[in-house]
């Protein structure tokens, strides 16, 4: 038969549709290479990142031209390839650069196809997508697979088929001779036809068998007690009026919900009620691990107020077990928790990060004092470690120090350290040390040290909220007489506002001349000011000094120009007349002469002008 | 969602500090097991190929697969498991087993191997001897041997039909999956899902009598799907319930309790994946009497019984996992189960004064309802209309009131699938209950719902309406004996 035309037309049409076809498939397939490396992508950068959000849009454009031809991107899943809507082959798990087939869990999960409309937009399908690439990673919790994953993940656009992918097991009785497949026909005919066959058959397995209704004993108490009350009925409009719904007050119920209320809380509490029942039974002890676990997450992931109620909660209910004494499992549990590292872990966390002190402060109080302690302390005490944070390493021993354990402060493998004082004091300086007898006591022990620097912090911060009688005399006074000379003058400056009396007492004793001259000229000064101010007669004393014959020498000049500038501010005249007489002497020493003259001029310019003459 | 949830915001319960979605990972016998047990097959076959079944090579691969499929039966309260094959898939109890990928390939040899023999259902017992491998060994190689012979290509092997061990059962069963069940028509997929919600409820119970681990899994993903229908399609759920197609089953005690508090829950506003871990949690909320058969007689009622007895459900309910949202929701609700809502829980319970959680309110709104429905023992069930007054007699005294008024008017005060008598004189089956915010803001309409005529016009009446007002509800009736009950789909 010769060709004809329309045999032409139509050989060229399905030529035209092959092509097309092919031009069709060969797009899809890039399109799912794309896929790939875009899964690739989203294992490394998180969904929302611009280089993820690009990548998509560039897989949209890649579509462009798909859609000019086609409606959707309908996609038949299998796993070991991809199908077209007509079943042919597009993708296969060979073509695929990937190690793993990126469908293949999908599809053992019932994926058997997916629809991508042209306007579904890209936060759409970066959604899809990930969820298929976590799918296909496949360690899914035993209660989810691709399918639950899809729908929890609310697509809009993208349509999902699926298929519930399980078969019969004929080891299940309940249904009597019908399988699944058979049981659920039979009670969907018998919803439609509730006189049918079907219903029949259901009728037949289930009545006169046992009932399996068997709610607890206190439901049942519940129950019995309704159903014999005489119930009265109520007409209906009145039922009506009665259980109006005020949508006020829903808004409170979910408020409750989304507060969690309490739910680990809860759950903890039901979890050591269990240990309660047999500490050493496998539940209790599976119930431990899990709180354990519970409280160990929360730390890792920086929940520091909630683990510190959970803590709190723990360390209430350990009386509950106390008589197990040393073996005390929710003890036992919460040792395990805060073993050294974490410990450690947390001071660090509480020096580092300001905002997760206060809850981190909140935990240490139910952690092992004792422990915590002694790590601050070591770590406070050890000059190769470094203090990030002082003052919150003071908070952490202000929480865990009580009565029990305070002398550790002062235990001398810290006190033995100078670094222990250097760091410590500082942070003193700005605490109420009244407030802390322990503080007092590091104090009174950091006067004993023979180091200056720590002396003087120390002489600083006297006050008398901690330096009784007993620190000023065994601790203060005797630096009233320190070779340094910073030392001697704060530790003065010290007794002198603590305690006037004894103050005074130990002045008139400084007053003696041979004391006196190993002194600097400035603390001279100061004590004989005092000395004069504590009481005007003892300026008497001191006039004597002047008098006292030999004794004011070259050796001793210092004391006496010192002695002399006090009573000329005084302006005492028996002085000025002491020293004009004295600075005319030949029995003077030359140098203590001029002193006296230069002095006088000083303080009595008439004076020395007639001297002059 | 109904209208007024649409002004509030989708609520989600808030982020806790450890619970995750579900971290229990999968350690069923299907994900343990079933690779390893194909690989093991394929191995075995593959030396007896090279060797020949008799070889001590043979035997040796024998006695190592007795051995390890011992090991697997350890610890796991299994006394068997059935290897199931289809044309796509192989199955343990029905589930699928998912193949690393790289093997999946063993997969398809070793089904081929079995189809090819027309078998498709293998049961291992526990004990399963070395020498019941063996035979299993030289039945399949003789009959592979057999069906090289022409003649005998079509038939099954009668060394396979004539192999019997104490611990291996081999058989031809007729399987089926439920591609086939896939339609268009709404009301057979809501229909489907609500059976389909039994079934597989059923055999979840089921699964935890028999087995160490059972996966919620295919109920989740029927709970889902029943979700996308609450907004169009909830009267038709509440319709269904109220079929009573099965009475007096734990396992459609526990699909009613979940539906009802998702109800609830729904018309609170709660986001949708809220409703599904409700859902969840309350269908599994009476699991620990399944597991734990045996129950305490308590002696003298009070707070320290009602403690104890619920202690014995969360230490059972315990071994199932507690550190993911569900668990730790259905532990709470079991540890709190029962207990009236207007007290905080003694000391025993809780050292911080609390009441029972929002969600084991909830729950036991929805199971008690469900009790008074289906009846217990000899108890006569109560119609609906009759549950509802009797549980707002406890209203305020044992549930939360709030609750059980929003209840109240989710289930309708004519409940959906009642039969009505109309003071028209006409007769009709309830289908719709006025939606709530119009009842809230309209006190009179809570009791006039839409109903459909039973006089073969399938007419619908919206008793809420207006020009309706002339009609109301007289009461609810029973069918008579020549009174047919219309089914499922007249309440669309």
């Amino acid at each position: 038969m010769p060709n004809t035309s329309a045999d032409t037309t139509l050989r060229a049409t399905l030529v035209g549709e092959d092509q097309q076809n092919t031009q069709r498939k060969k797009q899809m397939n890039l399109f799912m290479h794309t896929v790939d490396k875009f899964v690739l992508l989203l294992r490394v950068y998180p969904t929302g990142h611009p280089l993820v959000e690009n990548f998509a849009e560039h897989m949209l454009d890649q579509l462009k031209d798909f859609f000019k031809l086609e409606s959707s991107l309908y996609v038949r899943v299998k796993a070991t390839e991809l199908l077209t809507e007509n079943n042919e082959v597009f993708f296969t798990r060979e073509e695929s650069e990937r190690e793993h087939f990126l469908w293949y869990v999908p599809a053992m999960d019932g994926l058997v196809s997916f629809e991508i409309p042209p306007d579904v937009s890209i936060k759409e399908l970066v959604r899809f997508l990930s969820a298929i690439s976590k799918a296909s990673v496949g360690d899914l919790p035993m209660d989810d697979d691709t399918i639950t994953l899809l729908w929890e993940y609310d697509l809009d656009h993208i349509k999902i088929h699926s298929v519930e992918n399980y078969i019969s097991s004929d080891e299940q009785e309940t249904f009597g001779e019908l399988d699944d497949a058979e049981a659920l026909v039979t009670i969907m005919g018998a919803t439609a036809k509730p006189q049918g066959e079907d219903s029949k058959t259901i009728k037949d397995i289930f009545e006169g068998a046992r009932t399996t209704l068997d709610p607890d004993m206190f439901t049942q108490l519940q129950y019995n007690a309704e159903t014999i009350m005489s119930t009265p009925t109520m007409p209906a409009q009145m039922i009506a009026d009665a259980f109006r719904v005020d949508m006020s007050w829903t808004r409170e119920l979910v408020d409750e919900w989304v507060s969690g209320d309490n739910l680990e809380y809860r759950l903890l509490e039901s979890l050591i009620s269990i240990v309660r029942a047999d500490h050493r039974s496998k539940p209790a002890i599976q119930a431990i691990e899990t709180i354990s676990d519970i409280l160990v997450h929360m730390l890792d992931n920086t929940e520091y107020d909630k683990a510190a109620e959970l803590f709190e909660l723990i360390r209430k209910r350990e009386i509950l077990f106390n008589s197990e004494g040393d073996n005390n499992p929710l003890s036992l549990m919460m040792d395990s928790i805060t073993d050294p590292i974490r410990i450690e872990a947390l001071i660090y966390q509480a020096q580092k990060y300001d905002s997760d002190k206060p809850d981190l402060l909140k935990l240490f109080a139910y952690c092992r004092k004792e422990q915590v302690l002694k790590q601050v302390l070591t770590q406070i005490a050890d000059e190769k470690r470094t203090v990030l944070n002082i003052r919150t390493l003071v908070d952490i021993l202000f929480i865990v120090t009580n009565k029990t354990n305070e002398m550790q402060w002062l235990d001398s493998k810290y006190t033995g350290n100078t670094v222990y004082f250097t760091r410590l004091l500082p942070v003193i300086k700005t605490i109420r040390i009244e407030d802390h007898q322990i503080v007092q006591r590091v104090l009174a022990k950091a006067l004993e040290l023979d180091h200056e620097e720590i002396k003087k912090q120390t002489l600083e911060l006297a006050e008398p909220s901690w330096c009784s009688s007993l620190v000023i005399e065994k601790y203060i006074k005797p630096r009233m007489d320190d070779k340094n000379k910073e030392v001697r003058k704060l530790a003065i400056d010290a007794v002198r506002k603590l305690d006037e009396q004894s103050f005074k007492t130990w002045l008139h004793q400084a007053m003696d001349m041979e004391s006196l001259s190993f002194r600097p000229s400035g603390e001279i000064l100061f004590l004989l000011r005092f000395f004069i101010e504590v009481e005007p007669e003892n300026i008497n004393k001191i006039r004597d000094m002047l008098t006292t014959r030999g004794w004011f020498n070259e050796k001793r000049r210092t004391l006496a120009t010192s002695v002399a500038r006090v009573l000329l501010e005084h302006n005492d005249t028996q002085t000025i007349e002491l020293m004009e007489k004295q600075a005319a002497s030949l029995l003077t020493s030359p140098s203590l002469r001029e002193d006296y003259s230069r002095l006088l001029k000083q303080f009595k310019p008439s004076t020395a002008h007639k001297e002059e003459q | 969602m109904s209208q007024h949830s649409d002004t509030q915001d989708k609520a989600r319960l808030q982020a806790t500090g450890f619970l995750k979605e579900n971290r229990q990972t999968d350690h069923t016998l299907t994900k343990v097991l079933g690779p390893k047990i194909i690989t093991d097959i394929l191995r075995i076959m593959h030396t007896a190929k090279i060797f020949g079944p008799e070889h001590s090579h043979v035997k040796q691969i024998c006695h190592e697969l007795s051995t390890s499929m011992a090991e697997a039966f350890e610890d796991r309260i299994e006394e068997a498991f059935t290897l199931q094959f289809t044309d796509a898939n192989i199955f343990i109890n029905g589930q699928i087993v998912k193949f690393p990928e790289a093997e999946f390939t063993r997969s398809v040899m070793v089904r081929s191997m079995f189809i090819a023999q027309s078998i498709n259902q293998i049961k291992f017992l526990k004990g399963v001897e070395a020498s019941e491998w063996s035979a299993l060994v030289q039945a399949l190689s003789s009959a592979e041997a057999a069906k090289q012979n022409q003649a005998k290509k079509t038939a099954k092997i009668a060394s396979l039909e004539t192999f019997d061990q104490p611990h291996i059962k081999l058989r031809a069963v007729s399987l089926r999956n439920f591609e086939n069940l896939a339609t268009e028509d709404v009301r057979s997929q809501i229909v489907e899902i609500y059976a389909g919600l039994m079934v597989k409820c059923a055999q979840y119970f089921e699964q935890l009598k028999t087995s160490s681990n059972a996966s919620a899994r295919f109920m989740k993903r029927l709970i889902q799907r029943a979700t996308d229908y609450f907004a169009d399609y909830r009267h038709v759920f509440i319709g269904l319930i109220n079929l009573k197609v099965i009475q007096h089953q734990d396992f459609v005690h526990a699909v009613n309790t979940a539906l009802y508090s998702m109800f609830i829950a729904q018309e609170l506003g709660l986001e949708r994946t809220e409703l599904v871990r409700i859902g969840l949690t309350a269908i599994t909320q009476d699991v620990d009497r399944i597991l734990h058969q045996e129950h305490e007689d308590v002696q003298e009622v009070g707070d320290k019984s009602h403690f104890k007895t619920n202690m014995t459900s969360v230490t059972v309910l315990s071994q199932m996992g507690s550190t993911d949202v569900v668990s730790a929701l259905r532990l709470v609700t079991t540890y709190e189960r029962g207990f009236p809502y207007n007290k905080p829980l003694p000391q025993d319970w809780y050292s911080e004064e609390f009441r029972p959680h929002l969600l084991s309110r909830l729950v036991e709104i929805a199971r008690h309802y469900d009790i008074l429905i289906q009846g217990l023992d000899e108890n006569t069930p109560l119609t609906p209309d009759l549950a509802l007054q009797t549980l707002s007699q406890q209203m305020g005294r044992h549930y939360d009131p709030r609750l059980t008024k929003l209840f109240i008017n989710v289930i309708g005060i004519y409940p959906v699938g009642e039969m009505v008598l109309l003071s028209s004189g006409e007769k009709a089956i309830v289908v719709k209950s006025p939606n709530i915010t119009q009842a809230q803001s309209n006190k009179s309409i809570a009791h006039r719902p839409t109903v459909k005529l039973l006089n073969g016009s399938n007419q619908l009446i919206d008793l809420a309406i207006e020009s309706n007002h002339n009609i109301h509800i007289v009461e609810i009736v029973e069918a008579t004996e020549d009174e047919q009950h219309p089914g499922a789909f007249f309440f669309f």
